[in-house]
């Protein structure tokens, strides 16, 4: 929303207080759920909250699994396990509340924030281009550039950024859309009483919409970072 | 309003926060490595242990059942062959028996038949020894009668030589 951000600058980088906030709740969150899901295992009928966790682990395969070669595709399995589940974590942190201190906005969803969002888009990036060399070796690698024509080396360098800004920027905006809007609607509560239960009926239903769109993007997300991946990594399929 | 306020977030945005961004790589890369450690492994290693288990249960299953298939047949040829002993059993034990009578009733038959020979033959002594008796008894009277006809008693042997003259005549009218 138009409230300020707590930033503090610490040996000349620039820090936003509220964003790291948000980003270890949501990783403790994160953890929490997979650490108490993961208490007492059984190999035997899973229950509770194993069953839920292996439910994701399948799920996550089956996004690995449509980008790419499941044998390859098995290395990244914890990588996008715990993208998907910070993602929606993250996502859904913004929507009961947020909390405004001196304005200054304190709790949001940390995928709210542009830098968190381009940062695992970054992470994602560095991964493809390590998997492709890994995979392909120095000279496979850049041969991929070239592909499928010579012509096409300009578009090739241009999509590694395109595709990274794009990765990062639709999270972002997907959720920030969300809040900002969720905070207008919000704010009919300071207006009066009849604004408020005019906007009670609306803000429950874009609640509804941002829970729909936060899962969905967490998804396309994790989906992306999985085909930038095989796009590296399988330059030769 | 609303334009307002999101220009300001846009012009706050736009100096980039780098601290923020190590600091949220550090945040996710922690996250990893914890959940990694502590959830997704030791989560995996237990679904690949029921995996491994699901396919020995299926594999031992397919082998009881393979098991199973060849004692039933197994059982099924016995009984067959069993069967088919019985029957031959029951076919030689009437063959016997069907022997047996008929060996009884040759044996009944022709000792009726010795019987019946025998009885024959006896039959004839009888009449023979009746039928000589009856001669000797004719020549005898027939003496007696010439004697006394004749009043004259002969001697014993030549009475016997004439009643077997008679006795022949006598035999020559059977």
């Amino acid at each position: 929303m138009g409230h300020g951000a707590p930033v503090v600058v610490w040996m000349g980088l620039r820090f936003n207080l509220s964003t790291m906030l948000m980003d270890v709740v949501a990783a403790t969150i994160v953890f929490i759920i997979a650490w108490s899901g993961t208490r007492s295992l059984t190999s035997g009928v899973p229950r509770g909250m194993q069953n839920v966790l292996e439910w994701v682990i399948e799920f996550v395969r089956g996004i690995i699994g449509s980008a790419m070669n499941p044998r390859l595709g098995e290395r990244y399995l914890f990588l996008a396990t715990t993208l998907l589940l910070f993602i929606f974590v993250a996502n859904m942190l913004g929507l009961p509340f947020a909390v405004i201190v001196s304005d200054e906005l304190w709790w949001k969803s940390p995928t709210a924030d542009p830098h968190v969002t381009l940062t695992l888009a970054i992470a994602v990036l560095l991964v493809a281009h390590y998997s492709g060399l890994r995979e392909n070796g120095l000279g496979g690698y850049l041969r991929s550039y070239t592909r499928p024509h010579f012509l096409f080396l300009p578009i090739n360098i241009v999509e590694q950024f395109s595709n990274t800004l794009t990765h990062g920027m639709r999270l972002y905006g997907n959720i920030y859309a969300g809040e900002v809007l969720l905070g207008l609607l919000a704010q009919a509560a300071k207006v009066g009483l009849w604004a408020m239960f005019l906007a009670a009926a609306p803000l429950m239903v874009w609640q509804g919409f941002s829970i729909f769109v936060g899962t969905i993007q967490s998804f396309v997300f994790v989906m992306l970072a999985m085909v930038y991946i095989a796009h590296k990594a399988e330059t030769h399929a | 309003m609303l334009l307002a306020q999101v220009d300001g977030q846009t012009q706050a945005g736009l100096s980039i926060e780098l601290g923020t961004m190590l600091f949220t790589l550090a945040t996710f890369l922690l996250l990893l490595y914890l959940l990694s450690r502590y959830a997704l492994k030791p989560l995996l290693s237990v679904m690949e242990k029921r995996e491994k288990r699901i396919e020995e249960l299926i594999t031992g299953a397919e082998r009881d059942r393979k098991a199973a298939e060849e004692a039933l047949k197994d059982a099924e040829a016995r009984l067959q062959a069993a069967r088919e002993e019985a029957e031959a059993i029951l076919v030689r034990a009437r063959n016997m028996a069907e022997k047996e009578a008929e060996a009884i009733i040759q044996a009944a038959r022709h000792e009726s038949e010795r019987l019946r020979d025998e009885a024959r033959r006896t039959i004839e002594e009888e009449r023979h020894r009746a039928v000589a008796a009856l001669r000797r008894e004719v020549a005898h009277l027939s003496v007696k009668i010439a004697e006394r006809i004749l009043e004259k008693s002969l001697d014993e042997q030549t009475e016997r030589s004439y009643a077997e003259r008679v006795l022949e005549e006598v035999g020559g009218l059977r």
